[in-house]
This record gives structure tokens, C-alpha cells and sequence, in this order.
């Protein structure tokens, strides 16, 4: 049971992280209580609304069939299929367990119709949703008996639905933030909820009063740096997982403006939230992305000087962070350390890379 | 001279991995020895740019690693003994990007991939065997136009007709040109593929065989 939790499961979540963050950043970035409110009341009292809502579901599970018949022709999942060895009861049982672990978003979104079905009087509405789970649930527990009596361990070259209908861009950046999502996930959710606190924390505050660009500029700095795992990933990425790209005819410059590419992109979610807010005007907003940028890639640059010793790091960071707070309160244009702060990056970099040291796999 | 090594030094920690005082090679196919972890690999990684290391490194007698990275690291190419890449991409991603930035000749990279029969481009090497695996780096090694070519235990998990098609490879790219470096376990003579010259990597430092 535990194995297959493991195995399977916890898998489905660490590789999809990525996506169920962007449903964080959604749902609990962009839409409101008053929003998700009108939704479920809407699923409740819509005539089809719980036909609506059985069809997402319905989209979700199918997404969970894809991982579990992708996983499962993986080499190294062979051990699964001793799984038929069980009694089918047994196995049925085991494959419920799992059916419900996937389907943990379903249930806890569930439990919330259900209460406000409870607050307005909407009890006697619900019973679909019991319905689709028990329908999700035999879903995927026949899937996975047919997958365990089909042990095909080897990827089908056709295309199915869920292929993606154009191929892989044959670009660094590309697959860079491609392997975070996949493989890092955890992290960037780690990462982004702490950032989503801090930016929407000092945005409600900057709408409090009267204040100048310093306050986002010292908060949203703030929450900016907090992509730090993220961009130790990115290191790691280039400097462990694939370190055979080093020996690629890249220059340096040319190296240093992926890294910043691959920033650019990483930090864009935050971004959208304080534009959501509309406290900023446009320019502000682009220059404290600017200096976000700056400082996550400054941070990066000293990465390869202390060769990735993040223990190392901890220090110049915090340090770091006290003298911009500094500078920005004596007013240096916001701007002006932006611009400060990628030639310094691009200047720690060039002097650095190619002689850090490198952990061998 | 084609490669050229002065005062190069590798360590892991306090531990010295290398440390070469002079090594020199002219065109040719050479066999480099060395018992497991005696520093073949490293010694060919340090040689691809893939690790930081004192000392010089030159190739063709003016690129050298540290002042050219770019026009060097263009004129010299590494198969790894045991190739590591990200598990989602596919073959044909991984080619089709070293090949445009090793400037491959058109047609070059289909020629490699019908000869060492790579007939599984849309498969993540999630799902590739070792062998799979090692085809695709072998082809990978070959891209570009490089004046050296490093295969690092090439030998390993490929099949009868890849080998065959391998040596076939390495004799056509020698003939224009190419000078290799290699590193088996294997005799190569059993496979028809006479080398030019035989080291051996003792106490950090290349040593010249005798004529094999």
C-alpha cells in the first residue's frame, strides 16, 4: 500500500506541483472570496451547475489516468505489476486508497461546497458530488487493474489526446523552466507561497496611506528574494543535473543572458499579482521588477563564486538586503540599482564562471 | 600539435585528481588506459570545459580553453562513459539543439541518426535504456566539426551493430581529419581499429605506453 502511495501518488504531486501552483496562483492569487463564493453557489443552485462541476472533475481524473499510464511503462516502475499477485480484493481496496490520494483536490473542494451548501440551506443539493466520487474513484480503480493487466513497458509513439499538439521548443530556456516544473516543483510552491505573502502583505499596506516607491521597493525586493530556492535549482540544473551542456559552444555573455531570461520568466506570476492590485502605476511596476530581477540574479551570479555553497550565502544575502534597504531609503533611484545590480551580476559572473567548483554525480 | 596540456591540476576537495605537467598529442586515434578511478573521466571532462582546472589547455595550437571557450569548445566534442540527460527530453530535442550549437552541417545529424540507428527520437529518455542512452551521446559526439572527438568508454551497453557502425564512424571522421581520443576496456585491434598511440594515467599523470 505505502509503495504504491509512494511510488505513484506522491509522484503525481511532486511532478505536477508546477501545474497545481499556477492553480494556487489562480484561484488564491487572483480570484477572490467573493468570487469562489458565487462559484459554489453557482455549482449548487445552477441546474446544471453540479453537471458542470462533475465535468471538471471528470478532466482531472482524466489527467490523473495519463500519469498513471505514462508512470507505469517507466522502466523502473516494473515492480508495480507484482501488484497482480494480490488477491483482487485486496488489490481493489489498495487501488481505492490510491484512487482517493489523486483525487485530494476534489475532495477537499467537496468538503468546501458542502459547507456552504450547510450555510445556505443547500444540503438537499449535494448528493452529486458524492456521486462523482464514487464515479472518479471506480474510474481510476479500473484503470489501474487494466493498466496492472497490460504491462506494457514500453511509450507508444502515437499521439493521444493529451500529447501536446506542437513539439518541444529546442531551447535552453525553455527546458530550464520546463525541468523546475517537473522536477522541482515542490520548491517553486515552497518558494511562490512565501513570495505571494510578502508581495500581497505590502501591497495591501501600500494602500493603506499615502506612501512614495521606497515601501513596495524594500517589500517587493523582499518577496522577490524569496525565489532564492528557485534559483539554486537553476544552478544546480546547469551546474549538476545536466553539466554536460558546459561543454557547449556557449559564450559567456551569451550563458549569463539565459540565466537572466530564465529569471525573467520565473518571477512573472508575483509580478501579475501586484498589477492585479492596481495600487502601482505601469513604470513603477517595471521597475521594481527590475530591481527583483537585479537582485535574484545578483544572488545567482554568487552562486558560482561560493560554488553553490548555500550555507555560504546566507550571509552575503542578508547583508545584501540591508544595504539596498539603505540605498533605497536614501533615495537612489529604484531604477539606478536595478541597472546597478545586473552589471554586477553580469560582472560576478564572467569572473566566476568556469571556475567554480562542480559536485560529480 | 592538436591538444596541448601544461601544468593542468584537478582535485576533488583536498584530493588531486590530476596533475599533468605536459601532454601533448598530433593528429591520431589514441588509446587512453587508466584502472577504474584513475581519472579518465575527469581528465576528459576537464578537457570538454565541463570542470574548472589550473593550468593550459590549447587545441589545434591556438584555442585555447580558458581565452577561446567558444571557438574551442566548437572544435572539440565529449561522448561521456555514462551519459546523464534530463529524463523528459527526447533524442530529437536534445540533436536538434546541439546540433544548432555545434553548427552542424546539414544532414549531418539524420546520417548519424540512420547510422547508429537511433530509431526511437520521440521517446523520453525516461524510458531509454542505457544503451538507447548511450547511442544518442555517441551521435551527439560526432555533431559539428570538431578537429577532436573524446568518446569515454564508448563501448559500453551498445549493441554488435552499433559497435560496428561506431568504428565505421570513427575510421570516416579520422580520415578527414578528426583526431581521437578514447578510453575502453576493450582492445580495439580485435575490432580492426589500429591506434596511433597508447597512455596510461599513472599517480595523476599521462604516461606514454609502448607501441601497441
Amino acid at each position: 500500500m505505502k509503495i504504491i502511495f509512494i511510488s505513484t501518488v506522491q509522484a503525481f504531486f511532486r511532478q505536477r506541483s508546477g501545474m497545481f501552483f499556477v492553480l494556487m496562483a489562480l484561484l488564491f492569487g487572483f480570484l477572490s472570496g467573493r468570487e469562489h463564493y458565487a462559484f459554489a453557489v453557482f455549482f449548487l443552485t445552477d441546474s446544471f451547475g453540479m453537471l458542470y462541476l462533475g465535468g471538471i472533475w471528470l478532466l482531472y481524473t482524466m489527467l490523473c489516468l495519463q500519469f498513471i499510464k505514462t508512470l507505469w511503462v517507466q522502466p523502473d516502475y516494473g515492480f508495480i505489476y507484482q501488484s497482480r499477485l494480490w488477491p483482487v480484493s485486496k488489490r481493489v481496496i489498495r487501488f481505492l486508497f490510491m484512487a482517493l490520494g489523486f483525487l485530494q483536490p476534489i475532495l477537499y473542494y467537496g468538503i468546501y461546497i458542502i459547507s456552504i451548501a450547510s450555510q445556505n440551506h443547500l444540503l438537499s443539493k449535494i448528493w452529486p458530488v458524492f456521486l462523482w466520487y464514487l464515479l472518479l474513484s471506480i474510474i481510476l480503480i479500473v484503470f489501474s487493474e487494466w493498466r496492472i493487466r497490460h504491462p506494457y513497458l514500453y511509450h507508444s509513439k502515437n499521439k493521444t489526446i493529451m500529447n501536446w499538439p506542437f513539439p518541444r521548443p529546442v531551447s535552453w530556456i525553455y527546458w530550464s523552466v520546463e525541468w523546475l516544473l517537473r522536477e522541482r516543483g515542490l520548491t517553486i510552491l515552497a518558494c511562490k507561497a512565501g513570495v505571494f505573502v510578502v508581495f500581497v502583505s505590502t501591497l495591501i499596506y501600500y494602500r493603506t496611506d499615502t506612501y512614495d516607491l521606497r515601501l513596495p521597493a524594500v517589500g517587493l525586493t523582499l518577496g522577490y528574494l524569496l525565489n532564492i530556492g528557485i534559483s539554486y535549482e537553476l544552478f544546480r540544473w546547469e551546474n549538476e543535473i545536466w553539466l554536460w551542456n558546459r561543454s557547449l559552444p556557449f559564450s559567456i555573455a551569451s550563458r549569463f543572458n539565459k540565466i537572466v531570461l530564465s529569471h525573467i520568466i520565473l518571477i512573472i506570476p508575483e509580478t501579475l499579482i501586484a498589477v492585479r492590485y492596481q495600487v502601482l502605476s505601469f513604470l513603477e511596476i517595471f521597475q521594481l521588477y527590475g530591481l527583483g530581477l537585479a537582485m535574484l540574479v545578483l544572488f545567482h551570479a554568487y552562486l558560482y563564486k561560493h560554488s553553490g555553497l548555500l550555507e555560504e550565502m546566507m550571509k552575503p544575502v542578508l547583508i545584501g538586503f540591508v544595504i539596498l534597504t539603505l540605498l533605497i531609503l536614501y533615495k537612489v533611484p529604484v531604477w539606478g540599482l536595478a541597472g546597478g545590480g545586473l552589471l554586477a551580476a553580469y560582472y560576478l559572473y564572467s569572473k566566476s564562471y568556469g571556475n567554480n567548483k562542480i559536485n560529480q554525480q | 600539435m592538436v591538444v596541448g596540456i601544461k601544468d593542468v591540476r584537478q582535485q576533488y576537495g583536498s584530493s588531486v585528481v590530476l596533475n599533468i605537467p605536459s601532454w601533448e598529442v598530433n593528429y591520431g586515434i589514441y588509446w587512453i588506459q587508466g584502472e577504474n578511478g584513475a581519472g579518465k573521466s575527469t581528465l576528459f571532462r576537464t578537457l570538454a570545459g565541463m570542470l574548472p582546472y589550473s593550468g593550459t589547455i590549447v587545441l589545434d595550437q591556438k584555442y585555447n580553453l580558458r581565452d577561446h571557450p567558444v571557438d574551442y569548445r566548437l572544435r572539440l566534442n565529449l561522448g561521456e562513459a555514462e551519459p546523464l540527460y534530463p529524463s523528459f527530453l527526447k533524442p530529437a530535442d536534445l540533436i536538434a539543439f546541439v546540433a544548432e550549437a555545434k553548427k552542424s552541417p546539414e544532414g549531418q545529424a539524420e546520417e548519424l541518426i540512420d547510422v547508429l540507428g537511433i530509431n526511437y527520437l520521440k521517446n523520453s529518455f525516461g524510458s531509454c535504456s542505457s544503451g538507447m542512452v548511450k547511442k544518442v551521446s555517441l551521435a551527439i559526439a560526432f555533431l559539428g566539426n570538431p578537429s577532436v572527438i573524446i568518446l569515454d568508454e564508448p563501448l559500453i551497453t551498445i549493441d554488435k551493430d552499433a559497435r560496428r557502425a561506431l568504428f565505421r564512424l570513427i575510421e570516416t571522421y579520422y580520415c578527414k581529419g578528426v583526431t581521437f581520443l578514447i578510453s575502453s576496456h576493450q582492445l580495439f585491434q580485435e575490432e580492426g581499429l589500429s591506434v596511433t598511440d597508447s597512455f596510461t594515467l599513472k599517480n595523476k599523470d599521462l604516461v606514454k605506453l609502448m607501441s601497441v
